[in-house]
């Protein structure tokens, strides 16, 4: 048994001795998720593919890429989110893939809108949710 | 949060008709409570699914997505950070579909 699914499997019993009720499978599913989250994304070519158009934009960036080169590896990235989005989340584990999505595209600033404002909700709602869907997948 | 959210949401349901009785000041009123409710919301503890399937309305409505989480064929006129949030969004709701769907014995 490996650590991750040990820690898992604490976690289950944890939150069984938590409270007299008996957990909802929502509840073990999210335990379950944190621990399945890393393997289902390396297996996913879809999130391979984000990941690696990604990269090399980011690589581009910082080196001698020209403006054209650097938007065709904008074009690929954003390819390559269009078709995860397109697919859907299929379950749990693929949720901290779409929060590092709307992180990339949907908040500028991530740290700076979890500090509750009265200004830019709409940014501050999106960092919270982001923020809260790594939380419970512990991605 | 979650029976207050629905009372919200109910209420704004029931400001769509443009005969609702004191539309306008119950409208602002509403605006309000809703943003109230974020605020305790954001500030909470998040401790399972349910709870992000709140925040993703609750960010569904402060971005006027539409019905949720029904994603609008014009989405893509929004902007990117609203197409990105529509997707995480509707993301959760199949998540959270698909953990009650094993739950009632109706998926694997």
């Amino acid at each position: 048994m490996t650590d991750r699914i040990a820690a898992c499997a604490a976690e289950i019993v944890a939150l069984i001795n938590a409270s007299p009720r008996t957990p909802r499978v929502d509840e073990i599913a999210a335990i379950i998720a944190r621990a399945a989250a890393p393997a289902a994304l390396a297996e996913d070519p879809l999130a391979q593919r984000w990941e690696r158009a990604l990269a090399e934009l980011h690589a581009g960036m910082d080196g001698p890429a020209q403006d054209g080169e650097v938007h065709e590896l904008e074009e690929r990235l954003a390819e390559a989110t269009l078709a995860i989005w397109r697919r859907g989340a299929r379950s749990v584990a693929d949720l901290p893939l779409f929060a590092r999505l709307a992180r990339e595209w949907g908040c500028a600033d991530f740290k700076a809108n979890l500090v509750p404002s009265r200004e830019g909700l709409d940014e501050q709602s999106v960092a919270q949710l982001v923020n809260a869907v790594l939380s419970v997948t512990a991605a | 949060l979650r029976p207050e959210w629905d009372a919200l949401r109910a209420e704004a349901a029931a400001l769509a008709d443009p005969n609702a009785k004191g539309r306008e000041a119950r409208a602002a009123a509403l605006a309000l409570q809703k943003d109230l409710l974020a605020a305790a919301a954001w500030v909470g503890d998040v401790r399972d699914l349910a709870d992000v399937l709140l925040l993703s309305e609750i960010a569904w409505d402060v971005w006027n997505l539409g019905v949720f989480p029904e994603i609008t064929e014009d989405i893509e006129d929004r902007g990117q950070g609203a197409v990105a949030l529509a997707y995480l969004c509707r993301g959760v709701f199949d998540a959270y579909s698909h953990a009650q769907a094993i739950a009632d014995g109706r998926s694997s």
